[in-house]
């Protein structure tokens, strides 16, 4: 998953807590600044239902809230080891390359 | 606003606006601009190909195939019509073209093989009385497009008989098409069979890529030869119908 996919950002979203579609957009354009809009929020929702990452919370309904399963914690976990891993390389790399240039 | 985003919401397939029709629209009724109104759309379509994405790419195969028998009827003696001198790159194009038009007629058969499977497993599990309907209209079809070519090829060379078997060449297409659509609507492909189909349906929208291309180079080869409505209506069929398996492809897996 790569950092901006609507998958990873709704799972980091619900990490914190159940949230229903609203909170979920207002909570991911709050912490990552990026808005997704309703087709693409629910098309998500509905890949990460399919594979067992997150369940409902409630009953149906206008504002049904939407919680991580423990396979989704487990998935969002590995997701950040993978972008952590990336974000360490990085970090090591450039501050390499400005103490060589230094 | 409400109209409009029951409108998009209608673009999401049934299941999908049973599960989730409810609370989309009270998202998309909280702040609906534009561009939620756009992305809503997008997501319907999206969705719709996810569920239907084989019955898109028969149907787009369908239009390309429409499509391509017109190029191939406008591009009948080309040869005389250009010097010799300025050929080997239109020649090259046309070859180019029947290439991948096999190659894309394979996958396709390839695709149909593949889900037979699943196929016989709808018509032994009850659902003959769904597909029973377009398969005996798609024979009975065919039956008369071989009865006119036959007719055609014994010399019965008339307007009528041509007529006839454009016609009945065509409502064969139209009516196999039917008959995908009714068994790629029904059937259930596990996980593996849908990854090889998406596979299949990628390679037969490269196929069309390389079709298209070809088309546009011959025809630039052999400047005003062909009819360019006719021409233009065809390679934007194809460049249609190649967008749509396309999408369709990414969809399916």
């Amino acid at each position: 998953m790569r950092a901006n996919d609507p998958p990873l950002l709704i799972l980091t979203s619900l990490a914190s807590g159940q949230k229903h579609g609203y909170s979920l957009q207002q909570d991911i354009e709050a912490f990552a600044g990026v808005r997704l809009g309703p087709g693409t929020l629910y098309g998500a929702i509905a890949r990460l239902e399919e594979r067992g990452l997150i369940e409902p919370a409630g009953a149906a309904g206008r504002r049904r809230p939407y919680r991580l399963t423990s396979a989704g914690s487990r998935a969002l976990e590995e997701a950040l080891a993978e972008l952590r891993a990336i974000v360490d390389t990085g970090t090591t790399r450039l501050r390499a390359a400005s103490g060589g240039a230094a | 606003m409400k109209r409009r985003v029951a409108f998009a919401l209608r673009l999401y397939p049934r299941r999908f606006r049973e599960r989730y029709g409810e609370e989309l629209a009270a998202l998309a009724a909280e702040e609906a601009g534009v561009r939620d109104l756009a992305d809503l759309a997008l997501g319907g379509v999206r969705e719709r190909l996810r569920e239907d994405g084989l019955a898109a790419v028969i149907c787009a195969w369908a239009l390309f195939v429409v499509a391509g028998c017109n190029v191939q009827k406008l591009a009948e003696h080309w040869q005389d019509a250009v010097p010799p001198g300025s050929r080997a790159v239109p020649a090259a194009a046309f070859d180019a073209l029947v290439a991948a038009a096999a190659a894309g007629s394979a996958l396709v058969l390839a695709g149909a093989a593949l889900a037979l499977p699943a196929a016989l497993r709808l018509v032994r599990a009850g659902g003959r009385p769904y597909v029973r309907r377009p398969l005996l209209a798609a024979a009975a079809c065919t039956a008369g497009a071989a009865a006119a070519t036959a007719a055609l090829a014994a010399g019965r060379q008339s307007f009528g008989v041509a007529l006839a078997w454009l016609v009945l060449v065509l409502a064969s297409l139209v009516a196999w098409t039917v008959a995908g659509v009714a068994f790629a609507a029904r059937i259930e492909l596990s996980p593996r069979t849908r990854r090889l189909e998406a596979r299949l349906a990628t390679g037969v929208a490269g196929a069309m890529t390389l079709m298209t291309l070809a088309t546009a180079v011959w025809w630039a080869g052999v400047g005003s030869f062909a009819a360019a409505p006719a021409l233009a209506a065809s390679l934007l069929a194809m460049l249609a119908s190649t967008a749509l398996t396309a999408a369709a492809a990414r969809s399916v897996s």
